[in-house]
């Protein structure tokens, strides 16, 4: 059947006249949005861009400025804004605006700050912190800081009976109270603004576990009274969960900056706190007041799409990884921040406690390490994204870091040697369990290239299962992983005592690579207490012996990590600096970032 | 009375051939795609080198630069023409498998549904209806739970989804065909409910299934991608398509024929078997109202 | 015919509680969220993961725990999320108005360019036109879909800046202020393009084959013997009858678009469902991923019921048996 025409004049008339008015209309709201993404209508109202003492000298030479940046970063767990229900991750934007008891200028050194002093007892177990109340830091509501603050702080994290309720209650989850076994007491006192905290067992570590460079939100101060009334309020409700909803609502730090608005893993509207506390002038090491006016963080999980964003300018700065760097390194006027020391590469091996097992040996242990040209590996895979230094957790600027516990040089002559004397050859399988990081890019390629060079040098077949983090986590945790090496990441962090008496010394801990119960494991643990963990010594003394702790763990091979990485942060031509800081992981120093 | 004489004329075979092509004019283009797919991946492993071979100072090499990788090579030094080449074996090592499966689970229990009683076929239909609502995410995510990513787990879930499409097609062929004297005069002559499926309601369910089959083996390939892209699917380092074009696509504005090849032998190989497959149905159809 | 609608409907009542029931129990094998929650470093303790258990409520035999959770899922109370903490069915109606826009935007653009497009591809059958429409429309559907995504938000947001490259905008909720207007549609237009490009195809060949049976139907033939002007014959007779099969499909593809977002989502950093489902599965927060996949599930059966009575309307035969 023939048809000559099917739509009139009339009908192709009204669509064209329908598609140029769609197209109208787009195209208008396309300008209004082409500034920024933020949902703030106009800048902070005029405050002074800078502390008072402004006359000091800054580190970066670009002045401050009221205008907004937006910051585009991956994957948050999102769990809630009110710390004690959040997670680790959620730092990222939870340091934004709050602070941690303790402060540091990156790294490992502590300074003062909410706490301006800390002294621990002969024996290790009892600290004694003073408060700064006479500086008249303030709390976002106008609440001025006192040791009560700090007190409730500690105590939704260690004490018994507040912990407890809480659990109880069902304002938060069991697990949260999993520290409280370790006190002995957490009361007021001996001075006004002191608090002393006795554990019952040895804790050199607790400053930092509550510093702005620990890996969790634990250490983040609270709003005292605000959180006591919250709770007050809840105790003989019902229905739970809302516990601490009024927080959720308006969220109350005491940072650099406010947080104004948020929408749960999705967005968050940052202001500059004009009032905050940590400046030179104030007494405190450096300036903090922020440089900009306000920063958009938005939670955006495909990096292409951070890519993107950076390059049409919808971004100034985002988290960016080993894959999008040489795109944004082309771009001559984007550039590249890199947070130093990020995550380290942990190689673990699964079974190695009875002497049938293969890894009983140290010489097969050792022998891995010979035979991968980890040097080789970290140069073509990462370049700049991952520094060759480090062992495991004791990276570069790590509590007991020296150059002696970088990786074992690629002799896959020697590889062979040790092989033998182990009295293996080249009929072992062997299983590698591995998953896709986003922190840690590669790692399936790592082993890959691993394996590889294991077949070269010892002549080993490899069997690499790539699968789900959170699966393999359980069932390693459970005891119940069928392989013989782990090949992950995890935060790298200054001080190693907790992950160390974790890995070595824990009858409860659940990693099986080194059974404590067994002579073998025992005498490994007590070496490395009687190397580090029993001393109560801080400073050069501190770092020594662990130094020689660590060159034992390495020695003994049953885990290592060759290198760690490092993060780039993607910037944008509106930004003239950024300083993250080392060895800390995550969002850090929003302070530093600068426009031009 | 004259007889009349006619010798009936005969067409050689390649005549027929000709007459054949004229008159039902296959899609070349789509066949040539079709026939490469299952060439390469039958014999990939004689065509060309080893997929899997790393080569740390060949990385990431353009492709037409450098005469021993003609494609370019990947993050790792392996060289793309390989692995193009081994991903045909990977879709005839993710498809085969699952399609076959589905199609068996499929048309039993479309078969089924389609010619017992009420009660059989709303159960049969609801437990379909169920499993089309089952998002093949959560599916991928279990079976990466217990068996990691790779092969199986991807062929276990496509094969999940899928089998639930053809049972409801074929059911719906079956309705349509129960209802022809051919299938009431067995029944009368009391040919058994089993007989019946197999010996006259599967054969002329064939050609809805063959269509499918065509149609579907494009959205499995499409499946496999998408898995693999959200880390549920192949392995990294897999030479299959859709894992390649998944890893490779943040250096789209860089390394770009890591993710970009891949990309479009998907999007060929999809389409090939879509025309095709329309050509099938269009092919089949008339001839079978012609054969009536 | 009550009892056909009352039938249809009672069998999709059963099909979800099947499907609760599996999805219940598939879940609960992902994982043990008490272990996910728990600290990795050296505080493991088995009494706080036993209570840590008894918290969520874990405990309990399969089918105790299956019971209440069916109980309250009746009434859309989907309990409460183990990592957020906050009530699920909250959760979700937030984040459903992005979703469904994603969904509808690109059905709709979907619709009214694959449906013109069948047309006229049946009426112009075998042309060249008839090729081009057929060639673009399996382009669209052949072509993984997060690869066309991540390109078109590299070129034309990226590098052009035609579009935004994420999210939804300033929006809030169902409804867009009269300001947010121009800027809600731009960032959808990204999304909605590419998610047309899959289902198009789909929609054209489906309009075009129904077109084409009508074109040669006897009454057509009849009406162009009458002497109807051609398009009025296409128009009123044909085209009208030609949607029927595009929406009862369109109705099916919807429920599956709602389904197979959680692509999109992440490409898009569009805050909808799909990427509570995914965060769900990844943190093996049980009540989530139950939630979100029943819920798919329902639209899905919904659907389907809705699509089974219409045609036991229509075709007396489906309701005989």
């Amino acid at each position: 059947m023939k048809v000559s025409r099917i739509f009139s004049v009339k009908a192709l008339l009204t669509i064209a006249m329908l598609s140029a008015l769609t197209v109208g209309i787009v195209a208008c709201g396309g300008s209004d949005t082409s500034e920024s993404s933020s949902s703030a209508s106009s800048s902070a109202a005029a405050a002074p861009t800078a502390a008072p003492a402004a006359a000091a000298a800054t580190e970066t030479e670009s002045t401050s400025s009221d205008e907004r940046i937006t910051v585009l970063i991956a994957d948050l767990e999102e769990e809630r804004v009110f710390p004690p229900l959040a997670g680790g991750p959620d730092v990222k934007y939870l340091r934004v605006f709050m602070d941690d008891m303790f402060s540091t200028m990156g790294g490992g050194n502590l300074v003062p700050g909410i706490v301006n002093k800390w002294e621990v007892s002969e024996d290790g177990t009892t600290w004694i912190i003073d408060v700064t109340t006479d500086k008249g830091i303030k709390f976002h509501n106008g609440d001025p800081l006192t040791v009560n603050d700090v007190m409730v702080s500690l105590q939704q994290e260690r004490d018994p009976e507040l912990a407890t309720a809480w659990a109880e209650a069902g304002c938060m989850n069991v697990t949260e109270t999993a520290y409280i076994k370790y006190t002995k007491s957490l009361d007021f006192g001996p001075g006004d603004d002191q608090i002393t905290y006795a554990q019952n067992r040895v804790a050199l570590n607790f400053p930092f576990n509550f510093s702005q460079s620990s890996q969790d939100e634990k250490g983040l101060l609270l709003p005292g009274k605000f959180t006591m009334d919250m709770w007050d309020a809840a105790k003989g409700k019902e229905n739970n969960m809302d516990c601490f909803e009024e927080f959720e609502e308006n969220p109350v730090g005491s940072g650099p900056f406010k947080l104004a608005n948020y929408e749960l893993g999705i967005k968050y509207s940052f202001d500059r706190n004009d009032d905050y506390w940590f400046t030179k002038a104030n007494g405190f090491t450096e300036d903090r007041i922020p440089q900009v006016g306000g920063i958009d963080m938005e939670v955006i999980l495909e990096p292409s799409t951070r890519l993107a964003a950076l390059q049409s300018g919808e971004a100034d700065l985002i988290e960016a990884n080993m894959n999008i760097v040489p795109t944004i390194d082309a771009n001559d006027e984007h550039s590249v921040f890199w947070q130093e020391e990020n995550s380290m590469l942990w190689m673990i091996y699964i079974d190695c406690w009875e002497e049938d097992m293969w890894c009983f040996q140290k010489d097969a242990r050792q022998a891995l390490q010979y035979g991968t040209d980890t040097r080789a590996i970290q140069e073509a895979l990462y370049g700049k994204g991952a520094t060759h230094e480090g062992h495991g957790w004791a990276t570069s600027n790590a509590l007991g870091y020296s150059s002696d516990l970088d990786g074992f040089p690629y002799d896959p002559a020697k590889a062979a040697e040790l092989w033998a004397s182990a009295g293996l050859d080249d009929s072992l399988v062997f299983k590698v369990w591995t998953w896709e990081a986003g922190s840690f890019p590669f790692l399936p390629q790592v082993a890959e290239l691993m394996a590889a060079d294991w077949k070269k040098s010892v002549g080993i077949t490899v069997d690499i299962e790539i699968g789900d983090q959170a699966a393999i986590k359980q069932q390693w945790n459970n005891r119940s992983l069928p392989g013989d090496m782990l090949i992950r990441d995890n935060e790298a962090r200054y001080d190693g005592t907790s992950i160390t008496t974790g890995h070595y010394c824990n009858h409860d801990a659940r990693w099986r690579v080194n059974e404590p119960e067994t002579a073998d494991g025992a005498a490994r643990c007590d070496k490395i207490k009687e190397l580090a963990l029993n001393h109560v010594v801080t400073g050069q003394e501190q770092h020594d012996n662990f130094n020689a702790a660590y060159k034992f763990i390495k020695d003994e091979s049953m885990h290592w990590g060759p290198f760690y990485s490092n993060v780039p942060w993607g910037a944008g031509e509106r930004v003239a600096n950024y300083e993250p800081w080392k060895l800390v992981p995550y969002f850090t120093a929003p302070w530093t970032i600068s426009l031009k | 009375m004259a007889t009349i004489d006619f010798e009936p004329i005969k067409l050689s075979y390649t005549q027929r051939v000709l007459k054949w092509i004229k008159e039902y004019n296959p899609p070349w283009i789509p066949i040539i795609i079709l026939s490469s797919l299952l060439f390469f991946g039958l014999f990939a492993n004689f065509v060309t080198g080893d997929p899997m071979a790393n080569d740390l100072k060949a990385r990431q090499i353009a492709p037409f630069t450098d005469i021993h990788h003609i494609l370019g090579t990947d993050m790792l030094g392996k060289d793309m023409t390989s692995r193009l080449i081994f991903g045909c074996r990977s879709v005839l090592l993710v498809t085969a498998p699952s399609i076959i499966v589905a199609i068996f689970i499929g048309t039993a229990i479309g078969l089924i549904a389609g010619y017992t009683g009420r009660i059989t076929d709303t159960i049969l239909m609801r437990i379909t209806d169920a499993t089309l609502g089952f998002p093949s995410i959560l599916v991928a995510m279990l079976l990466v739970t217990f068996v990691g990513t790779g092969y199986i787990g991807v062929i276990i879930a496509v094969t999940a989804t899928t089998w639930a499409r053809f049972a409801r097609m074929i059911r719906g062929e079956v309705l349509s065909v129960r209802e022809r004297d051919f299938v009431t005069l067995a029944v009368i002559l009391g040919v058994s409910p089993f007989m019946i499926m197999w010996r006259h309601l599967f054969p002329n369910v064939i050609n809805t299934l063959m269509v499918m089959i065509s149609l579907m083996i494009g959205q499995v390939v499409l499946l496999e991608a998408s898995l693999s892209f959200l880390g549920l699917g192949m392995s990294p380092g897999e030479p299959a398509w859709g894992i390649m074009v998944a890893e490779g696509r943040q250096q789209l504005l860089t390394t770009w024929w890591v993710s970009l090849l891949p990309g479009i032998l998907i999007t060929l190989v999809v389409m090939a078997f879509n025309f095709f497959g329309d050509w099938l149905r269009d092919y089949l159809d008339p001839r079978m109202r012609r054969s009536r | 015919m009550w009892q056909y609608v009352l039938r249809r409907m009672g069998e999709g009542i059963i099909t979800l509680i099947a499907l609760s029931f599996v999805v219940f129990g598939s879940v609960h094998l992902t994982g043990d969220p008490a272990d996910y929650l728990m600290p990795l470093t050296e505080a493991h303790d088995q009494k706080i993961y036993e209570a840590q258990k008894k918290q969520m409520g874990l405990d309990r035999p399969f089918i105790v725990q299956y019971w209440d959770y069916i109980n309250s899922a009746i009434f859309f109370d989907f309990g409460t999320s183990y990592v957020i903490q906050k009530p699920i069915s909250e959760l979700i109606l937030k984040k459903l108005p992005a979703t469904v826009h994603l969904a509808l935007s690109g059905f709709f653009l979907a619709i009214i360019i694959g449906i013109p497009l069948g047309i006229m591809s049946a009426v112009k059958r075998d042309s060249i036109f008839d090729k081009l429409g057929k060639g673009f429309a399996v382009f669209g559907l052949a072509a993984p879909q997060f690869w066309v995504a991540i390109m078109l938000i590299l070129f034309l947001g990226g590098k052009l800046q035609w579009f935004p490259t994420y999210g939804r905008g300033d929006i809030q909720g169902w409804w867009p202020t009269i300001e947010q207007i121009p800027q809600t549609l731009w960032h959808l237009a990204l999304p909605s393009i590419v998610l047309a490009l899959s289902v198009t195809a789909a929609i054209m060949r489906l309009a075009r084959s129904a077109m084409l049976e009508i074109l040669d139907s006897d009454y057509v033939k009849f009406a162009q013997v009458k002497g109807l002007s051609n398009r009025l014959v296409i128009w009123r007779h044909a085209a009208k009858n030609a949607l029927i099969p595009v929406l009862t499909f369109g109705g099916i593809t919807l429920a599956g678009l709602l389904n197979g977002s959680v692509i999109f989502e992440v490409v898009f950093a569009w805050p909808g469902v799909g990427l509570l489902l995914l965060d769900g599965v990844t943190q093996r927060d049980f009540p989530l991923t139950e939630a979100a996949i029943l819920l798919s599930g329902f639209f899905y059966i919904c659907t389907a019921v809705i699509i089974d009575i219409t045609y036991g309307l229509v075709d007396p035969r489906v309701r005989a048996r």
